[in-house]
C-alpha cells in the first residue's frame, strides 16, 4: 500500500512538473509528442542541460554529447563521421539535434529507434562501434554525479518524491527533455514564410524556394516537405507508423550489397535486400552549418550535394566503392535526373542557406552551462 | 475531377498585388483617334495589350488554324483557336499582331485563309493588328489587296509603312492605321509605332510623341538570342524583370498601347502544348538561344500580379471566375500533401489547409475544395455560389497558421469546357442521336490516352437528332439558354439546356448540332456569356457531308 501511495506520489509530482513546461513553440510548430513516462519539465530540461555538456559521461572524460553535437554547428560536429571515446570511429555521421523533438526515428537508419529516451542509451553504452564508451562505468558515473554538487540540487527537483534519482533511466530522461527542448524557427525563411516578412530572404532564395518546391523541377519537398523539411517528422497530430527511409543512390557497388557494408542503410536491422542504402531524410534546417553532408558525410559541401541530386545519383568513378549511384536497384524513385540552370543552382543554395537559425547556434538556453 | 489540371509551370511565379485585375477590354471596333486616344464605337477609350503572332503562311495555315491539322494533338498551331484563347484568357490580352508576307500573298487563296485566322481571332475578343513580315516587300498594291480583303472589319487594324498610308487610304480604309513614323503625318487618324530599346532611357524615347498622338509600343523583346540585343538587357533575374516591368507600368501610366514578343516557343511561350509563359528567372546566356523569355512578367502584369504568389483563374483559364463555378490556384499552396477530395459534398479543409472567400460585401464563406497540392502546386476549389460580384479575397490558410491570400473577381459566369488535359484539347462530354421511333444512341466526345486525347465523331444523320451534352463549369448563372452563345465551326448553335451537374461546381451544357453541320470533321468550339469567352475545345462532326 505505502509503496503503491509512493508511486501515486510521484506520478502526481511528475505530472505537477509537466504542467509547469511551457512549450515555446515558433509560429507553425505543432505540440510534439512526449512519451507519457517522460513529460517535460523545466527541472528535467535544466538537468539533461548539465548531463549533456558533462564529459564525465564518456570513459575517457573527454567527450560528452556536445562533442558530437556541437551547438554552434546546429548540434552536428563538423566531421565526416564521428570518434568514440577509444578514438573508433563511427560509420555515421552526427545528425544534427535541432528540433529532434520532432522526429518520429532516430538516428540514420534504425528504425527500431522510436524514442530519444531509448536512443540515449546508444552512445552511451553501444559497443559497435564505441561512442561514450561508458559500458561498465556505470556506477562509476553515477556515484561521480552524486557527488557534485550541482547534480545534487538538479536531480532531486527533476525527479522529485524517489528515493534515489540517480538513475541511468533519469539520466536518459533529463538528456530526451533537454534535447525535445532545442527548438529552431528562427531562420530568415522563417520570418518569410511564417510571419510575413518579404524582405527576409533575397530573391534569390525566394526562386530557390520555388524550385524546391516544384515537381518536377527539383521536388526536393517531396522528401524534405513540411515545417522540418524532413518526412520523418511526428507531432501531437501526426503519427507515423512507419518512418520512411529512401536511398539517394549515393553508391552502386558490385555485389549484393549496393552499398558499402559498414553504413548499408536500414538494411543492417531489416536484412531485407530491398531496404539496402535506405537511410532518413535528415532536416535541412541549419544545412548549411551542417557538412559534410549523407549518412557517411561522404560529400563535403551544398554545391555538390546538389550535383548529386541534379544527377540522379552519385557517380565514383574509381576507389573502392566506385560505380554509379544512378543505378542502383533500391534507389528511390523520385531521385531523376534534374536539369539545373547556373541560375537554378544558385537558387536553390541562397534557399537552403535561409533556413539558418543562426539565433539557435547561439541561444544561452541550450548552451553549455558548465 | 481535375479535367482542367493547369500545366506545372502555368502562372508559377505570380502573387496578387493589391487589386484583382479586370478582364482587358475586348475590342469593339471601328476605332478612330481623338488626340492622343484610341476610341472604340462606344466611345471608350482603347489601349491594345497583345503580341505578335508568328508570321502566317499558306503552308502553315492548314494546321495551323484547322484542329487537329497535321498536329499531334498535343500540342496546337501557332494560329489555332486553342493558342488565341490561351492568349485572350490566359495572358488576358485583347491584340494580336499578325504578321503577313506580302510576297506570298498573291497566291490563291491566301487572303481566304488568312481570313479565317483574321475571324477566330476576332471571335476570341481579339484585335488583330495584319503588319508585314518585311514593310520592304509590302507595295501599295499589297496593302491594296489586305485593304480590299480587310477594310470592312471592325476589329482589324493595319500596321504599315509611312509611305503606304496613302495607298490603304485610297483603297477605302478608314480605320486608324498603326505607322512607323518618327516625323508627325498628315494624318488625323494614326497610331504611331515605337521599338522601345533596353540601351536607353525609356521616357526620352517617347518624348517627342508622349501624350500628343496615340503610341503603340512592339517588340521590346529581350532578345536573348541576339548577344548584340541582349548586351544590355540586366544579367540578374529580379532586375532583368523589374527592367521590363517599368516599361509596362510606363506603358500603362502613358495610354501607350502595346504588342509584346512574339507568341512562339522560346519568346512569350515556351511551347505550343502546354503554352507556358517563359520565364527569366532559371537564368540564361546572352546569345544563346533557350527558353528563357519574359512571358511571366507580360503575363503577370496583365493579371496585376508579382513575383511568386497565388494567382487564380476560372474553369477556362480566365481572369474572372463565377460564383459557384470552379477556381483553380497556382503557386504557394503547400498543402499537407497531394489531397484530393472524396465523396458527394466537398470538405472545406483538405491536406490540412482551408479556402476563404471574403467577397466584396465583406463576407468570408470557406469553399469547397477539390484538390489540393504539396508544394507550390494546384488548388481547385469551388467559389460560394453565395459570393457577392465583384472583387474578392481568396485566402489559403494552414493548420500551420501561414496564409497566401490572392484577389480574384466573381463574376455570374464564367465559361469553361472540360478537355481531358488543362483546359485544351478534345472537349469532355457524349453525344445523343435520338431517332425518330425513340431509339437512342450515345458517344462519348473525346477519348483519351495519357495526355494525348482524340476527338470522337459524333454522329449526326438525317432522320434524327443530335445533341451533345458538355461539362464545364461557369455556366449555371447564365440568364437564359439563349444568351450562351455558343459556336461549332465558326457557326452559331443553339443551347436547349444547361445548368449545374452532379458534383459540385461543375455545370451542363447542352447543345443541338443541326444536320447541316454534318461532316463537318473536326472543328473548334467555344461560347460567350455576358461578354466573356470560354476556352476553346474541339468537337468532331461526323456523317457524311450534305449533297446540297
Amino acid at each position: 500500500m505505502r509503496a503503491r501511495l509512493a508511486a501515486a506520489g510521484v506520478l502526481l509530482a511528475a505530472l505537477a512538473f509537466a504542467q509547469d513546461y511551457q512549450w515555446d513553440l515558433p509560429p507553425g510548430f505543432p505540440q510534439p509528442r512526449v512519451p507519457a513516462s517522460n513529460p517535460m519539465s523545466d527541472a528535467k530540461v535544466r538537468l539533461g542541460r548539465y548531463l549533456f555538456y558533462d564529459k564525465r559521461l564518456s570513459a575517457n572524460g573527454a567527450q560528452s554529447c556536445a562533442t558530437c553535437h556541437r551547438q554552434e554547428l546546429a548540434f552536428t560536429d563538423g566531421r565526416a563521421t564521428s570518434l568514440g571515446s577509444t578514438g573508433q570511429p563511427h560509420p555515421r555521421s552526427a545528425m544534427s539535434l535541432v528540433n529532434v523533438a520532432y522526429s518520429a526515428v532516430l538516428t540514420w537508419s534504425d528504425p527500431a529507434q522510436r524514442s530519444l529516451e531509448q536512443q540515449a542509451l546508444v552512445p552511451m553504452f553501444s559497443d559497435h562501434p564505441v561512442e561514450l564508451g561508458l559500458r561498465g562505468h556505470e556506477p562509476d558515473l553515477l556515484a561521480a554525479l552524486r557527488r557534485d554538487a550541482v547534480y545534487r540540487e538538479l536531480f532531486p527537483k527533476a525527479f522529485p518524491g524517489v528515493a534515489d534519482a540517480y538513475t541511468i533511466d533519469n539520466i536518459t530522461r533529463a538528456l530526451a527533455c533537454f534535447e525535445r527542448s532545442i527548438l529552431s524557427a528562427r531562420s530568415p525563411y522563417d520570418r518569410y514564410y511564417y510571419s510575413g516578412d518579404r524582405d527576409a530572404i533575397t530573391e534569390s532564395a525566394k526562386r530557390g524556394e520555388v524550385l524546391f518546391f516544384t515537381d518536377p523541377v527539383a521536388g526536393c519537398f517531396r522528401c524534405h516537405g513540411g515545417f522540418q523539411f524532413s518526412d520523418a517528422v511526428e507531432s501531437q497530430r501526426t503519427a507515423l507508423a512507419a518512418p520512411p527511409f529512401h536511398n539517394t543512390g549515393l553508391y552502386n557497388l558490385a555485389g549484393a550489397l549496393s552499398y558499402p557494408s559498414l553504413s548499408p542503410g536500414i538494411y543492417e536491422h531489416t536484412r531485407k535486400p530491398a531496404d539496402v542504402g535506405r537511410f532518413k531524410t535528415p532536416t535541412l534546417r541549419n544545412i548549411a552549418l551542417t557538412a559534410p553532408y549523407m549518412h557517411d558525410g561522404s560529400i563535403a559541401t551544398l554545391e555538390e550535394v546538389l550535383d548529386h541530386y541534379a544527377a540522379g545519383g552519385r557517380t565514383l568513378a574509381d576507389g573502392p566503392y566506385a560505380g554509379r549511384g544512378h543505378d542502383n536497384p533500391n534507389k528511390d524513385r523520385r531521385i531523376a535526373a534534374i536539369a539545373l540552370t547556373p541560375q537554378n543552382r544558385e537558387d536553390l543554395l541562397a534557399f537552403l542557406r535561409s533556413l539558418t537559425d543562426t539565433q539557435a547556434t547561439r541561444d544561452p538556453r541550450w548552451s553549455d552551462p558548465w | 475531377m481535375g479535367r482542367c489540371l493547369l500545366s506545372a509551370f502555368f502562372l508559377g511565379s505570380c502573387l496578387l498585388a493589391a487589386a484583382p485585375q479586370a478582364i482587358t477590354p475586348a475590342p469593339h471596333g471601328p476605332f478612330h483617334i481623338s488626340r492622343n486616344h484610341i476610341m472604340d464605337s462606344r466611345g471608350q477609350t482603347f489601349l491594345m495589350r497583345g503580341t505578335q503572332l508568328t508570321g502566317f503562311r499558306m503552308d502553315t495555315a492548314a494546321h495551323d488554324i484547322q484542329p487537329g491539322g497535321g498536329r499531334t494533338g498535343a500540342d496546337f498551331g501557332a494560329h489555332s483557336a486553342t493558342s488565341l484563347s490561351a492568349i485572350r484568357l490566359r495572358f488576358n490580352m485583347n491584340t494580336v499582331r499578325v504578321p503577313v508576307n506580302p510576297l506570298e500573298s498573291g497566291a490563291p487563296g491566301y487572303f481566304a485563309q488568312l481570313a479565317k485566322l483574321v475571324k477566330l481571332a476576332n471571335q476570341m475578343d481579339l484585335l488583330v493588328v495584319l503588319a508585314a513580315t518585311d514593310p520592304a516587300d509590302a507595295t501599295g498594291d499589297f496593302w491594296a489587296r489586305c485593304a480590299a480583303e480587310f477594310k470592312s472589319y471592325p476589329n482589324v487594324l493595319f500596321d504599315a509603312p509611312a509611305e503606304s498610308v496613302a495607298a490603304l487610304r485610297a483603297a477605302g480604309v478608314v480605320q486608324p492605321i498603326v505607322v512607323s513614323s518618327a516625323a508627325p503625318l498628315d494624318d488625323p487618324n494614326l497610331i504611331y509605332e515605337a521599338v522601345p530599346r533596353y540601351d536607353a532611357d525609356l521616357a526620352g524615347q517617347f518624348a517627342a510623341q508622349l501624350d500628343r498622338v496615340p503610341l503603340m509600343a512592339t517588340g521590346f523583346d529581350p532578345e536573348i538570342e541576339n548577344a548584340a540585343a541582349c548586351a544590355h538587357f540586366p544579367h540578374d533575374p529580379t532586375a532583368a524583370t523589374a527592367l521590363i516591368q517599368s516599361y509596362l507600368h510606363f506603358f500603362d501610366t502613358h495610354g501607350i498601347s502595346w504588342s509584346a514578343s512574339v507568341y512562339e516557343p522560346g519568346k512569350l511561350i515556351k511551347d505550343f502544348s502546354l503554352q507556358d509563359a517563359t520565364s527569366l528567372e532559371n537564368g540564361w546566356t546572352c546569345g544563346q538561344r533557350g527558353l528563357p523569355g519574359m512571358g511571366r512578367v507580360i503575363e503577370g502584369h496583365l493579371r496585376s500580379a508579382e513575383e511568386r504568389g497565388l494567382s487564380i483563374v476560372s474553369a477556362g483559364g480566365g481572369v474572372d471566375v463565377a460564383r459557384g463555378g470552379y477556381a483553380m490556384a497556382y503557386g504557394k499552396v503547400m498543402a499537407d500533401r497531394d489531397s484530393r477530395a472524396t465523396g458527394a459534398r466537398l470538405p472545406l479543409t483538405l491536406g490540412r489547409l482551408r479556402v476563404d472567400v471574403t467577397d466584396s460585401a465583406g463576407v468570408t464563406r470557406p469553399a469547397g475544395i477539390l484538390w489540393a497540392s504539396a508544394g507550390w502546386g494546384q488548388l481547385n476549389f469551388v467559389v460560394p455560389q453565395e459570393s457577392a460580384l465583384g472583387p474578392a479575397r481568396v485566402t489559403l490558410v494552414r493548420e500551420d497558421g501561414s496564409r497566401t491570400e490572392a484577389g480574384i473577381v466573381v463574376a455570374d459566369t464564367a465559361p469553361g469546357f472540360w478537355t481531358g488535359l488543362s483546359c485544351r484539347g478534345p472537349a469532355l462530354g457524349s453525344a445523343i442521336q435520338v431517332f425518330a421511333d425513340g431509339r437512342k444512341s450515345t458517344t462519348p466526345l473525346s477519348t483519351c490516352q495519357g495526355a494525348l486525347c482524340q476527338t470522337v465523331p459524333i454522329p449526326v444523320a438525317a432522320g434524327a437528332t443530335t445533341r451533345i451534352r458538355m461539362t464545364g463549369s461557369g455556366f449555371r448563372n447564365a440568364v437564359s439558354a439563349s444568351k450562351i452563345e455558343v459556336t461549332v465551326g465558326g457557326i452559331r448553335v443553339p443551347v436547349v439546356e444547361f445548368g449545374p451537374g452532379q458534383d459540385q461546381g461543375v455545370d451542363s451544357v447542352t447543345i443541338e448540332i443541326p444536320s447541316s453541320l454534318r461532316g463537318l470533321g473536326e472543328v473548334e468550339l467555344f461560347c460567350h456569356i455576358d461578354g466573356r469567352v470560354s476556352n476553346a475545345v474541339q468537337v468532331r462532326i461526323g456523317g457524311a457531308k450534305p449533297t446540297s
